[in-house]
């Protein structure tokens, strides 16, 4: 028992192999295929992907070392009262509107400014409900699965396939009633929009904190001092929150400056998916998503120059460095696979992958940076997502899964 | 050392990675050609 211990948390890797530990095998491994990955990229000419490949991976790394999971923070939040992953997500999406609004106000950057309505409000309720079935959001799925989670696989191709199926509904949907785009730094200038955004969110912080402090007296913070020294924890993870909100807001703002739009994820399954389909003979031009100029644009090129893409494969080859680092390759797949959470995981994917495209983004592309880049639909999206979260969380007991 | 490390396979590791890189080599020349 003590051995499976160890092999979950890591320490023992960690000491036997070496100074700082970690995984020899799979550190050089991914770093010889990240290189042979970034060799591709750069032989494009474009030292922009190169740079945002270099950039996703960076967010690989700071996904898996703070853990920041959007999914297990809002369930612990909803189930236990504890805000510290929701606060954290809250900080990182003040910090972002203060770094992200100027630059898009300065003409540097175009923000993720989507319309809102019914489409919106039902994706993210789907995707919300789906991210606590599936076990992962957007950037919680990809990292578990590069981190060898062996179930969050599964998560990641019903994704994939939900999200394609996303696509072939969504011009029906688009041509209901709509708000269209809300961006919230031009309805109230930039600087209102920002102060009104980080007002909200510390309204929403503290009252999250007052209800923590109700039900156990104290509030967990987001700061708590490493057991070991700060550059070994830098190393080989275990970092607190606070410096996952720090990486996260500063990577986000490299990502906006680079690639002139903000982080996103699912468009990059959505894409893959699609692709998928054309190799093996499927028309792809007979659904209209795909006759649109940009998705018809990037379904015929090369998935090296689709941004979204080569940053997810830099996210992947970063979440699985950083699990090499840590001795902890793998370690999601100590949990046994049933039927109960195989089946959560296909149908959270399905959802997610469908809730993503009708609510123009994820956890990552409409939550964090919606909000960020002063869009409404991103508000909305929050709203919905954390009451879809609610009802997946009551339904994860009839699939065997823990709460 | 190793049998404290959690479980996995080198190879499928290697495979894993394998598979990554010849599907986007793959779509990457079949987009160009």
């Amino acid at each position: 028992v003590s051995t499976l211990a160890e092999a979950i948390n890591g320490e023992s890797p960690r000491r036997a192999a070496g100074a700082l530990g970690g995984d020899r095998f799979v550190i050089t491994s991914v770093l010889l295929a990240g290189a042979i990955l970034g060799a591709m990229v750069w032989s494009l000419g474009s030292p922009r992907l190169f740079w945002l490949y270099l950039i996703g991976g960076g967010l690989g790394v700071a996904l898996y070392h703070a853990a920041f999971g959007f999914t297990a923070g809002w369930r612990n939040f909803i189930v236990r009262r504890r805000s510290r992953g929701l606060r954290a997500q809250l900080l990182l999406i003040g910090i972002a509107s203060v770094l992200f609004i100027p630059v898009i106000a300065a003409g540097q950057a175009n923000g993720n400014i989507a319309p809102v309505g019914g489409f919106v409000v039902l994706g993210s309720f789907l995707f919300g409900l789906g991210m606590q079935l599936g076990g992962g959001c957007g950037s919680g799925t990809l990292f578990t699965v590069a981190a060898g989670n062996r179930r969050m696989l599964i998560t990641l191709l019903a994704f994939i396939a939900g999200s394609v199926i996303g696509t072939l509904h969504l011009p029906w949907w688009l041509s209901g009633p709509n708000m269209g785009p809300v961006n919230l730094a031009l309805t109230f200038d930039p600087l209102g929009g920002i102060l009104l955004q980080v007002a909200l969110l510390a309204a929403l912080g503290w009252v999250i904190m007052a209800v923590e402090r109700e039900r156990h007296g104290d509030v967990e913070r987001l700061l708590v001092a490493p057991g070991q020294s700060w550059w070994r924890t830098l190393i080989t993870g275990n970092w607190p929150l606070l410096w996952g909100v720090v990486a996260l807001a500063g990577l986000g703002l490299l990502t906006l400056l680079v690639a002139g739009q903000p982080w996103g994820i699912t468009f990059a399954f959505t894409l893959w998916g699609a692709k998928a389909l054309a190799a093996v003979g499927v028309d792809m031009s007979q659904f209209e998503y795909w006759t649109w100029s940009y998705p018809a644009q990037v379904l015929e090129q090369s998935v090296l120059l689709e941004v979204t893409s080569v940053m997810a494969f830099g996210l992947i080859l970063g979440a699985m460095l950083a699990a090499g680092l840590a001795g902890r390759y793998n370690a999601g797949s100590l949990n046994r696979l049933g039927l109960g959470n195989v089946s959560a995981a296909v149908i959270g994917g399905l959802l997610m992958g469908y809730g993503a495209r009708l609510a123009f983004g994820c956890n990552i592309g409409a939550f964090f940076s919606g909000i960020a880049t002063g869009s409404l639909h991103g508000w909305v999206w929050f709203v919905f997502g954390f009451l879809g979260s609610i009802v997946g969380v009551a339904l994860r007991p009839r699939f065997g899964m823990e709460n | 050392v190793s049998d404290r490390r959690p479980p996995y396979s080198r190879t499928a590791l290697l495979v894993t990675l394998a598979i990554i890189i010849a599907l986007v080599a793959f779509d990457h020349l079949a987009s160009a050609a």
